[in-house]
This record gives C-alpha cells, sequence and structure tokens, in this order.
C-alpha cells in the first residue's frame, strides 16, 4: 500500500494551505492617476442619458451618511433610483483586511458581495460600473462612504476582479445610475 | 499513467473500506426483507434485479476525490459563472408563477430554489444518465464503504417506482442515484417531493413545477427561516480561529458563545442567533464567515461548506441580474 503517498499528499495539501498571501490594502499601494481633462460629472441633459419620464430625478449630492438605525426602518428592498447620475474616473477597492468589517449603511462588508463606497450617491443605490477598456460592467449596491482624491468609486473585491481591475487597475470606469 | 491511476483508485478503495464496518448484505438476502417487508414478488423482484447491471464506471466515479479537495477559490469558479447565472435568470422568468407560488407556501426564495436546479442540473440539463437501478445496485452490492446507505436507497427506489407506477428499469439519474432536476435520491423523493401542479404525479424528472415545489419543500421542512440571514462576513481574533475551527459543523452556539471564544462579528443580529464559524481559502487568503441556520439549511441539501457558499453566492448573483433585466 502506498500510505506514505497518502501522507505526502496531505503534507502537500496542508502547505497549500498554509501559503496564505500576505496583502496590503490595495487602495494604498496604487499609484495616483493623474487628472483627465474629461469632466467627471456628465449633466443629464447628455443625449445619450436617458432619463425614463415616470422616475422622479433624484437631486444629488445626498452627502450625509444613514446612521445604520435608520436604515434599519426602512427596506433594504426598496433600491434608491439615481437614473440621472454618470460619471467617469478610476476605482479603488477594498482590501482583504476590509472583510467582515461594518459599512455606513449597517452592512457587512464581503469579499464576495456586489458592493461599492462612494462620496455622495445615496446608500443602497445601485449603478451600473463599466470598464470603459474592456466594455465589461457589474451592477453594485452603494453601501458605504469614501472619499478618496483621485478616485471616484471604492468597489469590494469581486466587483473589481470582475472588471478586471486586479489585472489593470489603472482603467477608467464609468458610473451610471440605474 | 492510466495503470496508475486506476491502482491509486483501487488502493484509495480498500483504505477506505478500513473506515466504515458497513454490513455486506448479498442480493439474495437484500431480495428476502423486500419479499418479507414489503411484500414484493421473489422472483419478479429477482428478475429485476438481475437485469440491472453493475457498473465499473459508477464505482470509478465514486472512488475520484471528492470536489472539497479543490481550495474554495477554484471551487467556486465552476459554478459562480456568466453562463450558470444567465441561465438562472431564464430559468426564473419561465418559472416565476411556480417560484412565486413556492415562496408563499414554503418560505423559500425564487433564488435559492433557482441556484440549486443551477448547482445540481444546471436547470435541468445535466440530469444524469445512469439507469438508476444501476447505480443503486453497484453501490448496493459492491461498494462496502457505503453499502448500508445504498441498500435503503435501492429500498426506497423500488417502493417509490411502486407507489409512483412508474418502470424501475426506466429512471435515469447520476452515477449515485440521484434523480430529476433537482437530483433527490430515493429516500428523499419519498419524504420530501410534492406534485406542485396537481396533476397527480411527482414528476421531478421532466416537469420544472414539482421540482421547484420539492425542492422548497426540502428546504422548508429542514428548517428554512423566511427572510433571514443565510451567511455574513466576519471578522476574528487570529488566536481564537483554531478554537472556532474545531467546533462542530452546526449551528448549535449563539452569537454571544462564538463572540466570547474571539469571534469579532459586526453584524447586528441578536447575541442568542444560532451560528457557526466558516473558513474559505480566497485567492487573497483564509476569509472567514458566520454561518446562520439557513445556511446550515442548504448543507442539507449537499454536506458541504463549499456547496452551501456557492447555492448562497450564486443565488446572489441570479437576484441580483435577474432585477437587472426585469
Amino acid at each position: 500500500m502506498n500510505k506514505p503517498g497518502k501522507f505526502s499528499l496531505i503534507a502537500v495539501s496542508l502547505l497549500a494551505a498554509c501559503t496564505v498571501v500576505s496583502h496590503d490594502n490595495a487602495t494604498d499601494t496604487l499609484p495616483l492617476l493623474e487628472k483627465t481633462s474629461a469632466p467627471l460629472v456628465v449633466p443629464p441633459s447628455q443625449p445619450e442619458i436617458v432619463v425614463p419620464v415616470e422616475e422622479e430625478i433624484e437631486v444629488l449630492p445626498v452627502a450625509l451618511p444613514l446612521s445604520s438605525e435608520s436604515l434599519k426602518k426602512t427596506s433594504l428592498e426598496k433600491k434608491e433610483r439615481v437614473a440621472n447620475y454618470v460619471a467617469q474616473g478610476t476605482a479603488s477597492w477594498y482590501g482583504f483586511a476590509a472583510h467582515g468589517t461594518k459599512t455606513a449603511s449597517g452592512q457587512i462588508y464581503d469579499l464576495y458581495g456586489m458592493t461599492a463606497a462612494h462620496a455622495s450617491l445615496p446608500l443602497l443605490a445601485q449603478v451600473k460600473v463599466k470598464n470603459i477598456r474592456t466594455g465589461k460592467s457589474v451592477v453594485v449596491t452603494i453601501n458605504d462612504r469614501f472619499d478618496e482624491e483621485p478616485f471616484l468609486i471604492k468597489l469590494s473585491y469581486w466587483a473589481a476582479r470582475r472588471l478586471g481591475l486586479d489585472e489593470n487597475p489603472l482603467q477608467a470606469v464609468e458610473v451610471r445610475g440605474q | 499513467m492510466k495503470h496508475y491511476q486506476v491502482y491509486i483508485q483501487f488502493a484509495l478503495l480498500f483504505f477506505c473500506s478500513f473506515n466504515v464496518t458497513a454490513e455486506v448484505v448479498s442480493q439474495e438476502t437484500f431480495i428476502d426483507r423486500m419479499v418479507e417487508e414489503h411484500a414484493f414478488d421473489k422472483s419478479d423482484l429477482t428478475q429485476l434485479l438481475n437485469k440491472a447491471k453493475v457498473k465499473k464506471s459508477i464505482l470509478k466515479a465514486m472512488s475520484r476525490p471528492a470536489g472539497k479537495a479543490k481550495p474554495w477559490y477554484e471551487y467556486r469558479l465552476i459554478f459562480i459563472k456568466d453562463k450558470r447565472i444567465n441561465g438562472g435568470v431564464n430559468f426564473w422568468k419561465e418559472n416565476v408563477k411556480a417560484l412565486k407560488r413556492a415562496k408563499a407556501t414554503y418560505g423559500v426564495p425564487p433564488e435559492i430554489i433557482v441556484a440549486i436546479i443551477g448547482v445540481e442540473t444546471l436547470y435541468g440539463k445535466n440530469k444524469g444518465n445512469f439507469r438508476v437501478i444501476d447505480a443503486l445496485k453497484t453501490l448496493a452490492f459492491h461498494y462496502p464503504r457505503r453499502a448500508d446507505f445504498f441498500r435503503s436507497e435501492l429500498e426506497h427506489y423500488l417502493l417509490l417506482t411502486r407507489e409512483e407506477k412508474l418502470n424501475p428499469l426506466a429512471q435515469k439519474g447520476s452515477y449515485a442515484g440521484a434523480m430529476g432536476i433537482g437530483q433527490f435520491m430515493p429516500s428523499s423523493f419519498r419524504r420530501y417531493a410534492v406534485d406542485f401542479d396537481g396533476d397527480g404525479k411527482r414528476n421531478i424528472w421532466t416537469n420544472n413545477v414539482d421540482a421547484i415545489g420539492s425542492v422548497a419543500n426540502y428546504f422548508h421542512r429542514f428548517g428554512w427561516e423566511t427572510g433571514q440571514p443565510v451567511i455574513k462576513a466576519t471578522q476574528v481574533e487570529t488566536k481564537a480561529v483554531e478554537k472556532l475551527l474545531s467546533l462542530a459543523f452546526e449551528p448549535q452556539y449563539t452569537l454571544q458563545q462564538l463572540k466570547q471564544m474571539g469571534l469579532r462579528y459586526q453584524g447586528d443580529e441578536a447575541d442568542n442567533t444560532p451560528s457557526m464559524f466558516i473558513d474559505l481559502e480566497t485567492k487573497i487568503g483564509t476569509a472567514y464567515w458566520v454561518g446562520f441556520k439557513n445556511y446550515y439549511v442548504i448543507t442539507r441539501y449537499n454536506h458541504s461548506k463549499h456547496y452551501a457558499m456557492a447555492v448562497f453566492q450564486l443565488a446572489e448573483e441570479i437576484a441580483n441580474r435577474y432585477e437587472q433585466t426585469r
């Protein structure tokens, strides 16, 4: 019988399991990007932005984060609508250490969640974030606050990966209200 | 190379057979019991089981290393991908009425039911092509490690085909005998399958409505808590990890007890909420979660922490995308 083989296999898998990559907060290690000349916020009158007539247009920015107390009273099912918001810039994303910490909305940050932090968009608003270069897009829920020049938005780890930003952190993104 | 693989598989089989002392019962003894306990006709049943085939490919598939050998971040990629997410959105749209009714009847949200069916059979596309009778005969009489389990499943299968008036030689399933759109084992079929469209048949093979109702009923009967969380990310004191991981894989502790052991959960759930501690290998390190009753209920479908997390995350992705397309 090949018991030694079995044990060495176990040893190898244990070794593999112990290899934990130490990870700094990704936002700290990203080089700063020069500001682009393009306007960060596209005015709502621009032709490609379609605002459905029946929808109320939110006045932006809604700056104050809701306390988690007041959020608990509102249903999380009810999504804020920010259909007239469009902006371009670069994104950062949460570091590994943030997994399991409380966001401004009261929700717990999960590295596999499709969430993001933004300076002013209402909490629980949904936005589509598109990698302008590749065309890949994800829909994330704004559940946290963040204001870190020069970044427009701070994405969850998995949202950033889905956009390919882990490979190309400087690719510009478009954030569009839903 | 081929030889080597076969050797290893046999070695594994051999090795495993020492782990559990299963009662190996011959086909003849099994038939006698079925005659005695359930009034089967001896010559009919003998004929039937002689028509079933022992499949080497089934024994081989059973001895293959399980999916849990893969780290989570690799396991995850198998299930959380566009094809399965979009397939889930389509399945949801095609079965929206049945899913709504399942939610109303059993309290289980559509995305969870859809995700289970997506993980199990890619929405009915991969239901398995083995004859159930072949799979169960093979494993009941030629797979000592779990002979007890599969002999019992064979018994349930013979009873259910009699009860449902199905041809026992005709039903298809996985190499382990799991049947239909939701991959129910025969014992689960008899306990939890429902005729959800009221046509008098529990057809989990080709009827999406029955399959949806059956999955929802399964979750309901195992205690799904409507509107309650499944699993949440958590922080933890490094020195507490080993202790927390040594606990039973069941929500048999309260959040407060886990916190006293060093869990640093920041969510708002009450301190008396039954909870369990879960670790998963991500590509950037080991991350931790707190699983609640509903997470445990998912593991009743398949006893693997990876499976339950894949179902939950697929459900989230499907719900997110379904909402976008409405």
